[in-house]
């Protein structure tokens, strides 16, 4: 009996405990409608804040931003990529093909998420209808790029969404702007097909 | 490393000290595992983390029948990588844990009774209790399974004293698709003590 203690009580010593640094949590998922004709389209528009995701909006919740100056760097980011497949930014007034719709949350539980994007413009409320996971831990972020095509005509009036790229992972005690757009460059890197070179 | 050696020479002192029952062994043997089929795909990475335990009824001396329980436990870290299904990719690091429990019936056919080196050959069959995890992100796939298992063996029991053997045995463990999880299968080679 004491040589089978022993032996479980080595054996269970070693055990691996999987990750051991924050980043390697990150985890970056993208999808694409596969009707959409990414080639025939190049201009896209992008709100200049990163709505952060607390509550619902059409619940009269507050509208909270992602500080300025972690957004900013993001945002520029986002411009670089779209711009290095061959997109040109444009006003959301000048009809752009695509809208790019950025979000960020760190909460227990996400609940009416999609209508956040009435902040910007009633016009693309409910402008997702992808399913895709919506719970995450207190303590994991999450920066949500959804693309949405304004011109789509959904029989349920919402705009259509094209493209989604989801960023999640354990956030750590001091932000990193590089593990955020080496996440970012990745969602664009492992979506070819929205390079419209 | 170290430790499982450590564990070894504890576990070679306490069997000394036994004495060894008439007609019958029991054995413990330090297991190390190769993925084959669905489990190298899984995990192609060796498992230096095995344990069984044995014990033999001879009915002659050269037939016996006994159970035997083995634990493996399979760990590999996929480095960053993205994997595409249709419209849709994932990227990031993979942890993927494999633990398998076989639980077998066993028979073996020994050549040499009463001999310094007495070579064996064995079929065990029963069920083998598999639990698989990936974990990715903050997010964990689990998925268990009772598997049929069937295992064919060859190895030898060499004399060290009155009441001790050395084992050394390569043991192939093969377990059928059931309750969503594929067949796994994985080569074993394992050294211990027979008591």
């Amino acid at each position: 009996m004491l040589a089978l203690l022993t032996s479980f009580t080595l054996l269970t010593s070693c055990y691996p405990d999987g990750a051991e640094y924050a980043d390697e949590t990150d985890i970056v998922y993208t999808v694409y409608d596969k009707q959409a004709d990414f080639g025939s389209k190049g201009t896209y528009a992008m709100p200049d804040k990163i709505v952060k995701i607390t509550g619902s909006y059409q619940d009269n919740g507050d509208i909270e931003y992602i500080n300025d100056i972690y957004a900013g760097p993001i945002l520029a980011n986002i411009d670089a990529n779209m711009q290095a497949y061959g997109w040109t930014k444009v006003d959301e007034a000048s009809n752009p093909d695509v809208v790019v719709l950025p979000a960020a949350w760190s909460t227990t539980y996400l609940v009416y998420w999609y209508d956040y994007w009435c902040w910007w413009d009633p016009y693309y409320c409910g402008g997702w209808w992808y399913p895709y996971p919506v719970t995450s831990s207190y303590s994991a972020g999450t920066l949500l790029l959804n693309m949405v095509d304004p011109k789509s005509n959904d029989p349920n009036g919402t705009r259509k969404g094209i493209w989604l790229g989801t960023i999640n992972g354990l956030l750590s005690g001091s932000y990193s702007q590089n593990r955020v757009n080496n996440a970012v460059n990745q969602a664009f890197k492992q979506s070819p097909y929205l390079n419209t070179k | 490393m170290k430790k499982i050696f450590l564990a070894f020479i504890l576990i070679a002192g306490f069997c000394s000290t036994s004495v060894k029952a008439q007609g019958q062994i029991f054995s413990i043997q330090y297991s190390m595992g190769f993925g084959t089929g669905n489990t190298n795909e899984f995990i192609s990475a060796p498992s230096f983390r095995g344990l069984t335990f044995e014990y033999k009824k001879f009915i002659t001396p050269n037939h016996a029948v006994g159970f035997e329980t083995t634990y493996n436990f399979f760990y590999e870290r996929k480095d960053y990588a993205t994997y595409t299904d249709d419209n849709q990719s994932l990227s990031g690091v993979q942890f993927r844990y494999l633990h398998s429990v076989p639980l077998l019936a066993s028979y073996d056919y020994f050549l040499k009774p009463n001999e310094k080196y007495n070579p064996y050959v064995g079929i065990g069959i029963g069920c083998n209790l598999v639990d698989q995890r990936l974990d990715m992100g903050i997010y964990s796939i689990t998925n268990d399974a009772a598997q049929f298992a069937f295992r064919p063996e060859i190895g030898v029991l060499i004399k060290a004293n009155r009441n001790l053997d050395l084992v050394v045995a390569g043991k192939y463990f093969v377990s059928t698709e059931s309750d969503g999880m594929d067949g796994q299968s994985y080569f074993a080679l394992n050294l211990g003590f027979a008591f």
